[in-house]
């Protein structure tokens, strides 16, 4: 009986490692620069006594 | 073994595997959440409810990056393989620590308004052509939804009725899940993260994990071909009787890519195949215990003559011809059939050595 899928999961991570490594770079590059602490004025929190 | 079928094939390896789990699961949660709480000094406090979905997040895809270098790290070294024993207990834990921060999640951001939850988690954020606005949430709940899947076949009743192959390919959905949970760890958590410590670390953890799959994948690649050369006239010359270690086997891959175990026990050698009826583990690592081959996987079990399990079991798995000649062990490429008896090889005297 043939061991199924033995060379698959080396195909398979050929092509998930490169791509997760790359995708999560690139999508991590392009986060937001902007911390908590210079959130737009329409968001930033509201201070106390305003109302 | 598939005797009879019970709800839930508990031992006391088991029971106290799962304990010594559980406690580790809720004194890394419990660490996680105190050091949380501690007085930032930015006066910034953290929410304690958020400090548990993050601490649930962070054990999910801790567990479940355990469970992915298992798998290589026992085809690395023999010393891994007993974590392999318990690795479905693990994984179903991993998915209920994944509900745990999917439900506390799910209530806590998406609660509180007028909208169902569910639909509030797909549409509350519509951006999906954005990168920094993305809604990762979807991307863990497609991580989730493939571990449920995972969990509820994770007993021996579908692999039996699945059968192994299809039951393997269905588990090895584990690797797009782990793909999504890195995506949604980098378009969620990091997005928002200041420190480069936590990104390099995330990379690391998915480079070894890809690495070590990777690396045996490569080697096992290596090893089919190896021995194809060595074939004459229909029997494949396999080694010397000597080169097999006593109880043990040499594996030897087929040219059309099978793979044969072939066992030296008792001045005799015998081949069956190398896949075990229960996971497909290598019979060929394991080794002979009271008779039978017993793979290290889960500790089925089989005669070396004929492939059958002892009773009252009933697998069977097929067996191949072996000679000795010019004092080399030959096998014939051809199996036989399930629990088909194959005569075994009686080494000569002095040729064991």
């Amino acid at each position: 009986m043939k061991r199924p899928h033995r060379r698959f999961h080396l195909i398979i991570w050929m092509l998930i490692a490169p791509f997760t490594l790359l995708a999560g770079l690139y999508f991590w590059t392009q986060r937001p620069m902007t911390p908590y602490s210079q959130l737009p004025a329409s968001i930033a929190p509201v201070e106390q006594g305003d109302r | 073994m598939g005797h009879q079928y019970q709800a839930v094939q508990w031992n006391k390896n088991k029971i106290v595997y799962d304990v010594y789990v559980l406690v580790a699961i809720a004194v890394f949660i419990g660490v996680f959440v105190f050091v949380g709480l501690q007085p930032h000094p930015s006066g910034h406090n953290a929410d304690p409810v958020v400090l548990l979905i993050r601490a649930l997040g962070v054990t999910a895809f801790a567990m479940l990056t355990v469970i992915l270098t298992i798998g290589p790290l026992a085809r690395i070294s023999q010393r891994f393989r007993p974590m392999l024993y318990n690795r479905r207990h693990l994984g179903v834990i991993t998915f209920f620590v994944s509900a745990a921060h999917f439900g506390l999640a799910l209530l806590w951001y998406h609660g509180g308004g007028p909208l169902n939850p569910f639909i509030s988690l797909f549409f509350s954020n519509p951006l999906y052509d954005s990168i920094p606005g993305f809604p990762f949430e979807v991307l863990g709940l497609g991580a989730l939804l493939i571990l449920f899947v995972m969990a509820a076949t994770s007993h021996d009743f579908w692999l039996n009725n699945l059968s192994a192959p299809v039951w393997k390919a269905l588990h090895m959905l584990v690797y797009p899940a782990y793909m999504l949970l890195v995506f949604h760890v980098v378009l969620g958590a990091l997005m928002t993260e200041k420190s480069i410590f936590y990104p390099i670390l995330t990379a690391l953890t998915f480079l070894g994990v890809s690495g070590l799959h990777v690396a045996t994948g490569l080697r096992e690649w290596r090893a089919d071909s190896g021995m194809k050369s060595l074939k004459t006239k229909g029997w494949i010359d396999v080694c010397a009787p000597g080169d097999i270690p006593e109880k043990r086997a040499v594996i030897a891959p087929l040219p059309k890519g099978d793979r044969v175990a072939v066992f030296r026990y008792d001045g005799k050698i015998s081949a069956v195949t190398n896949a075990c009826r229960h996971q497909n583990g290598p019979l060929g690592e394991g080794r002979v215990v009271d008779g039978c081959i017993t793979c290290p996987w889960h500790g089925w079990q089989y005669r070396p003559e004929d492939g059958v399990s002892p009773p009252p079991f009933t697998e069977k798995i097929s067996t191949y011809n072996v000679k000795i000649e010019d004092g080399r062990v030959m096998l014939d490429p051809k199996p036989n059939k399930p629990g088909e008896r194959a005569e075994p090889a009686i080494i000569p005297q002095g040729a064991a050595s």
